[in-house]
């Protein structure tokens, strides 16, 4: 009988993060289709039912860095369009719920980075995600905050997408179209590469919407909360986190690292059923 | 309450292409520029379309229908035909050799030609390089200023 009940949670934490992984596939095969056919557009094909929008317009930080613009000048920067405000829109509403629900389920640059790493954990077993000395990582953890108030400075100074010349993101749906600059191409490289290493590279330290979006942490309507009474400090959620943060420690995640891709709850890491859970 | 996985897939992918089609039934959902540049709020060019907003996507045409500028007059400074102008990009100018190469002829130099064709002066917009043919329409066709008429001189190579 126990043996049978712990297959049964086995296999429901199996189910709940493959959830994840196929709506991770199927946000990162939408926007590729999108970018390949906004190209295929230029030479007269189209893919049937799939939109033409540029990569710029489905992206929510479009919307970050033209709201000077849009607020002084009532204009959009160059290459953004109203759909990039209106993602912003959706994507901080789904923030505010569950914070960067964004960067752990939807972001196809995030998503390609995980799944590198899973391969880059077979590879190095346990020293995977543990290159970087600690201090070393909670200094870079801050760089990503830089990035975030660079970009918007020298767009709103500018009104051009500066960011775009080193946007991996652009680069990894616009390679083949030479449309992505060499510098974006190469941060690409180093990030996809960087992923085998350590967990989401361009994510924790660099990616500027990731940033703003982490700043839900504080006030998110839908936590990580740990129960301590059930908890038996077990530490799995510790070591399930990719973003180390000591889950055991706290009853409920404030931690600006936090993406929500639940890992460390009880549909996945911890064995002891509703004691690690995402709720209000 | 409690938020477990599946629940927040389904919010996540209803929320967000519901929302988007929410935004499209309300006019919001664009995803293409409405290829009409901002009006300048200021000046001796109050009202008027502003040049520096023309984007790299611009057609032509747009330019054309926007500033009151003759097709023939955008093809011959850019070395097009007029067939050729009717469809083409002003991002597309940097794919084309002008036959100098210290010189970089792109949307900038576009926005140039506009904001001088339609009498704008050098200290009122950002300079690029300009091709030596448009320099020619400019000279002849142009409603151009004392200054920009002396600025251009000095760019004219025999």
């Amino acid at each position: 009988m126990i043996i049978l009940m712990e297959k049964t949670a086995l296999a429901s934490r199996k189910t709940s993060q493959r959830i994840r992984f196929i709506v991770q596939i199927l946000f990162f095969a939408l926007i590729a289709l999108t970018a390949l056919n906004s190209y295929l557009e230029t030479i007269g094909i189209s893919i049937p039912l799939i939109s033409l929008a540029s990569l710029h317009a489905l992206c929510p930080f479009g919307g970050v860095v033209t709201i000077y613009s849009l607020v002084t000048a009532g204009t959009f920067v160059q290459k953004i369009h109203a759909s990039s405000v209106v993602l912003l829109g959706l994507v901080g509403i789904t923030s505010l719920l569950f914070g960067p629900v964004f960067c752990s389920w939807l972001c196809p640059l995030g998503s390609l980075q995980e799944w590198l790493g899973k391969l880059g954990s077979k590879i190095f077993k346990k020293r995977y995600n543990h290159f970087l000395h600690p201090k070393l990582e909670n200094i870079l953890k801050w760089f990503r905050y830089l990035v975030l108030v660079w970009v918007i400075y020298v767009t709103a100074q500018s009104g051009q997408l500066l960011f775009a010349n080193i946007d991996p993101y652009y680069a990894l749906f616009n390679f083949w179209s030479g449309e992505a600059a060499i510098q974006a191409t190469v941060i690409l490289g180093l990030t996809l590469l960087g992923s085998l290493f350590v967990e989401r590279p361009w994510c924790r330290f660099a990616c500027p919407l990731g940033a703003l979006l982490s700043l839900t942490n504080l006030f998110r309507i839908f936590r990580i909360r740990r129960k301590t009474s059930t908890c038996i400090s077990c530490k799995k959620c510790d070591n399930a986190c990719p973003m180390k943060i000591k889950v055991s420690a706290k009853s409920i995640v404030r931690d600006l690292s936090c993406n929500s891709c639940m890992r460390c709850t009880s549909e996945n890491a911890c064995p002891v059923s509703d004691t690690v859970e995402m709720k209000h | 309450m409690k938020i477990r996985a599946f629940g927040l897939a389904i919010f996540l992918i209803v929320f967000l292409f519901g929302g988007i089609a929410v935004s499209g039934q309300l006019g919001w959902w664009k995803t293409t520029s409405t290829k009409v540049p901002v009006t300048i709020q200021s000046g001796d060019f109050t009202g008027q379309a502003d040049p520096m907003d023309i984007r790299g996507s611009y057609k032509f045409t747009n330019i054309r229908d926007n500033f009151n500028i003759p097709l023939a007059d955008l093809a011959s400074a850019f070395q097009l035909s007029e067939s050729q102008a009717s469809t083409f990009q002003a991002k597309e100018l940097e794919s084309i050799d002008f036959g100098n190469p210290e010189k970089e002829i792109g949307t900038g130099s576009i926005r140039m030609f506009v904001a001088f064709y339609i009498g704008m002066s050098p200290d009122q917009i950002t300079l690029a390089d300009l091709p030596q043919s448009a320099i020619t329409v400019l000279l002849e066709k142009g409603n151009l200023s004392d200054s920009t008429r002396t600025y251009l001189g000095g760019l004219i190579s025999y």
